[in-house]
C-alpha cells in the first residue's frame, strides 16, 4: 500500500539497482559467429534494459574454460553463466542429450513447442542436479548432412567410408558401416582434402562455406537427420542465480528469449544465400537415399531405446519427447507440412 | 561534446553514491562481481494500450497481457501498461487510427485490417503464398522487412514492433466436400482480407462477418464455409458440430504475424531503458506466441480427430488456381501503386531464395519424420 501510494506520483522516484558483472564462458569460438555471437546478443539486451548496470562478458570455447567444460565451470561458480549445448555432457548424464537434439528428434518447431507443454519443467528438474538453471540459447534449424567426396546413391556406399560425424550420429553412422572420425574444426578440411577422410559433416550452408568444404568435397547432402533443429542453452548458476534482483533475473529471462530467437532468425536469414553460392559453384546439392534414411531411422530409435530400458529417468524424458514428436507431427504434417510441399518448389524457381 | 561531459558526472555522482551506500553490501563470489547499489531515477509512465482482440481468442490476448507483465517486472513496476480488449475503448479494427492519434500509446493488432490505408502494410501480417514464420521472421529481423514496414508506418506517426505468430492457419471449415476446384463454384464462404479476394476471383461468393455471427450463419446455411484460424481457436467456436470437413493448407495465412504498434511521441518521450523494455518484450511475446500455437493445435488436432473431424487436403487443382490468382491479386496491385511494387519485388526475392534453401534440410526432415 504504502510503495504503491509512493509510485503514484507521476515525479521520478528514487531507485537502487546494484552493478553486477558476470563472465559467461562459451562451448564456441568466434568463428561460429552466429552461434557465439548469441551470447553477445544476450549480454548486450541484459546491459540495455539495466541502463548499463547488469554487465555480462562473454569469452570464446578456450578462453577461460575449455569449449567441453562449460557446464562444470557454471555448476563450479567459475564462471556465473555458459551457452553451450546439452548433449556435450551426455557422459554426465544421458538424458542431457534432450536439451539439444537426438537423431530423428524435434525440429524447431516442435522443441520450442514441447519447451512450452512439458519439455522445460523436465529438463528444469535435469539441470537442477547439476546446480543449474536453464534457460533457451538458441536453434541452428535442420543441420545438413554433410559434404562427400564421391555421390551417395545408397546405403552400401557408406560401408567403409571415413566420416567426420561427432556425437550420437556419429554412433548411428558407426552401426552403419562408416569409420567414424572425430577432427577439431582446423583439422577437417586438410583431411578431406588429401583424402585422410571421405566425408564430414559441419552446420549448414553459411557455416560451412566458411570452412570451404565446397571446394574438395562437392556432393553436399541433406537432412542432417541427427541433428534436426538443435537447441542452444544458457546455464546460469543457481547461486548466482538467486543473488540477482528479480529485476535482473527477468532481464536474463526475456534477453535469452530474445536471443534464441534471433539465432534461429539469423541462420534462416544468412543460409538462404549461402545455398544460392554454393549452387552458383557447382555443388550437387542431393537427399540421402531412402535406404540410408531408413536405416538410420530405425538404428536411432535402437539405441535410444536401449538406453531407455537401461536408465528410468531417460526412459521418463525419451517417452515424453517421442509422444510430443509423433503428436506435433500430425499437427504440423497438415497445414505447414502441405503448404511447404506446395508452396516451396514452385515458387523457388 | 556535452553529452559526453554530461554522462561523465552522472557516471561520478553514481559511483560516490555506490560507495557510501554499499558499505556493507559486499556480494562477490559465484555471484559475480557486485558493486552496488547506486542510486537512479525514473519516471512511473501508465500507457494504455488497445488491442483488436479479446479473451475469446486466449493466446492472442495472453500475448498481450505477457508482453504488459514483462514490461512491468523489466522496469521494477514503474512502466505499465494496461491492455483493453477490442471494442472496450477502441472498436478492435480501430486500434491503428487510436494510436496514430494518441488516444493511447500502443496497440496490438494484425496491419493487414489496414490495407485500405495502405495496401503495402499487409506484407507485415501475411500474404496468400506468403512466408512461412520463420522465413517471416528472418526477413523482418535480418532481411530488411522492417524497415520497409517501419517506413510505411512512419505515415501515421506509428512505430511497429513484431511480437507473435499464430503460424500457419488452417483452410476453414466446408459444410460440405471438396473435390475439386468447381465445387467452390457460388459457394458462400466467410474470409476476409486477401484471401478472400483471391477466393472471389475463383468463384466464391465472399462474405464477411464478425467472429460472433460465424457459427449461426454455418449452422443455418447461411454460410457454406468458413475460415478462422487452426484448430485450437476453431474448437472453441464449435464449428465441429456443424461438418466435419476440415480443410488444409490456409494458403492466405501461411504465417499471421501480430504487431505491437506505438505512438511516435508516447515512445520518445519513454526513457531508453523503457523503450529497451518495450522492444525485448515484444520480441519474448514474438517467440513464445508462435510455441504456444504450435503447442495448443497440436492438442486440439487430436481432439477433434477424437469427435470424428476429416481434416483434408485441398484439391491440386484448386491449389493451382489460388497460386495463380493469387500471383494476379498482387500484380495488379502492385500496378497501381510503385510503393507496393517495390515492397512486392523485395518480398518475392527474399521468398524464392528462402524457399529454395527451406526445400533441402527441413522440408525432407519434416516430410520423413514418422507421426
Amino acid at each position: 500500500m504504502n510503495r504503491r501510494s509512493f509510485l503514484k506520483p507521476s515525479a521520478p522516484y528514487i531507485q537502487t539497482a546494484p552493478t553486477v558483472r558476470w563472465r559467461l564462458a562459451s562451448s564456441f569460438s568466434r568463428s561460429l559467429d552466429t552461434i557465439y555471437g548469441a551470447a553477445e546478443v544476450l549480454a548486450e539486451r541484459v546491459s540495455a534494459l539495466t541502463d548499463g548496470k547488469f554487465q555480462i562478458r562473454a569469452y570464446p570455447g578456450g578462453e577461460i574454460v575449455p569449449g567441453l567444460g562449460v557446464l562444470d565451470a557454471v555448476q563450479q561458480g567459475t564462471t556465473q553463466i555458459g551457452h553451450t549445448a546439452g548433449y556435450y555432457y551426455i557422459g554426465k548424464n544421458p538424458a542431457l542429450a534432450f536439451d539439444t537434439s537426438v537423431p530423428f528428434g524435434l525440429n524447431v518447431h516442435q522443441y520450442n513447442a514441447w519447451l512450452q507443454a512439458s519439455g522445460m519443467d523436465l529438463l528444469r528438474s535435469l539441470f537442477a542436479d547439476f546446480n543449474v538453471i536453464n534457460l533457451p540459447g538458441g536453434n541452428t534449424g535442420v543441420q545438413m548432412g554433410g559434404w562427400f567426396r564421391e555421390p551417395i546413391e545408397s546405403l552400401s556406399d557408406m560401408q567403409g567410408l571415413k566420416m567426420r560425424i561427432p556425437g550420437m550420429g556419429g554412433k548411428v553412422m558407426d552401426e552403419l558401416g562408416v569409420t567414424v572420425q572425430v577432427l577439431a574444426s582446423g583439422d577437417i578440411y586438410p583431411a578431406l582434402e588429401r583424402g585422410t577422410i571421405d566425408a564430414t559433416e559441419w552446420t549448414g550452408p553459411y557455416d560451412d562455406e566458411k570452412l570451404g568444404f565446397f571446394k574438395v568435397a562437392p556432393h553436399y547432402y541433406y537432412p542432417g537427420w541427427w541433428e534436426p533443429g538443435p537447441g542452444l542453452s544458457f546455464y546460469i548458476n543457481q547461486q548466482a542465480w538467486d543473488q540477482l534482483p528479480s529485476t535482473y533475473q527477468h532481464a536474463l529471462t526475456a534477453a535469452a528469449e530474445q536471443a534464441s530467437l534471433d539465432m534461429v532468425n539469423k541462420y534462416d536469414a544468412k543460409n538462404p544465400p549461402a545455398l544460392r553460392r554454393l549452387l552458383d559453384q557447382g555443388v550437387q546439392v542431393t537427399p540421402f537415399p531412402e535406404d540410408l534414411m531408413q536405416a538410420a531411422y530405425e538404428t536411432s530409435i535402437a539405441l535410444m531405446e536401449q538406453e531407455a530400458s537401461a536408465d528410468p529417468a531417460y526412459a521418463r524424458i525419451y517417452r515424453d519427447y517421442m509422444d510430443w514428436r509423433a503428436a506435433t507431427a500430425r499437427w504440423l504434417g497438415t497445414t505447414h507440412q502441405t503448404y511447404a510441399n506446395f508452396a516451396f518448389e514452385r515458387l523457388s524457381v | 561534446m556535452m553529452n559526453d561531459l554530461g554522462t561523465m558526472k552522472r557516471r561520478d555522482f553514481l559511483k560516490t553514491t555506490a560507495v557510501t551506500a554499499a558499505a556493507g553490501a559486499a556480494l562477490v563470489g559465484c555471484g559475480g562481481e557486485t558493486e552496488g547499489p547506486a542510486v537512479q531515477t525514473q519516471p512511473t509512465v501508465r500507457w494504455q494500450l488497445a488491442s483488436s482482440y479479446t479473451q475469446a481468442v486466449d493466446i492472442l490476448w495472453g500475448n498481450i497481457t505477457g508482453l504488459a507483465e514483462r514490461v512491468s517486472q523489466l522496469t521494477d513496476g514503474r512502466f505499465t501498461i494496461r491492455p483493453f480488449q477490442g471494442g472496450e475503448i477502441v472498436p478492435g479494427l480501430g486500434v491503428l487510427d487510436a494510436v496514430q492519434n494518441g488516444t493511447v500509446q500502443a496497440g496490438q493488432t494484425a496491419s493487414y485490417y489496414y490495407k485500405g490505408k495502405n495496401p503495402v502494410l499487409a506484407f507485415d501480417t501475411a500474404i496468400p503464398f506468403g512466408l512461412t514464420p520463420r522465413q517471416h521472421n528472418a526477413w523482418m529481423y535480418h532481411g530488411g522487412g522492417s524497415d520497409l514496414i517501419g517506413s510505411a508506418y512512419a505515415d501515421f506517426n506509428v512505430l511497429h514492433f513484431p511480437c507473435g505468430n499464430t503460424g500457419a492457419q488452417m483452410g476453414g471449415w466446408f459444410r460440405r466436400e471438396i473435390n475439386s476446384l468447381s465445387d467452390l463454384r457460388g459457394l458462400k464462404m466467410r474470409i476476409p482480407g486477401l484471401g478472400g479476394e483471391v477466393m472471389s476471383r475463383l468463384g466464391v461468393t465472399v462474405q464477411v462477418l464478425n467472429p460472433g455471427e460465424i457459427y449461426t450463419a454455418l449452422e443455418r446455411g447461411a454460410l457454406d464455409a468458413a475460415e478462422w484460424v487452426g484448430p485450437y481457436d476453431d474448437e472453441k467456436l464449435g464449428f465441429h458440430k456443424v461438418t466435419r470437413n476440415y480443410y488444409y493448407p490456409g494458403w492466405w495465412e501461411p504465417s499471421a504475424s501480430i504487431a505491437l504498434l506505438v505512438n511516435r511521441q508516447a515512445y520518445d518521450a519513454l526513457p531508453p531503458t523503457y523503450q529497451e523494455a518495450l522492444m525485448t518484450a515484444a520480441a519474448e511475446a514474438n517467440s513464445t506466441m508462435l510455441a504456444r500455437y504450435d503447442a495448443r493445435n497440436t492438442e486440439a488436432l487430436v481432439r477433434l480427430i477424437d469427435q470424428g473431424v476429416t481434416p483434408k487436403p485441398f484439391p491440386d487443382d484448386l491449389m493451382e488456381a489460388s497460386l495463380t490468382a493469387a500471383r494476379e491479386v498482387l500484380d495488379e496491385q502492385a500496378a497501381a501503386l510503385p510503393e507496393y511494387a517495390a515492397m512486392l519485388s523485395a518480398y518475392r526475392q527474399w521468398r524464392t531464395e528462402s524457399f529454395r534453401w527451406f526445400t533441402t534440410a527441413e522440408q525432407t526432415y519434416a516430410r520423413f519424420l514418422p507421426a
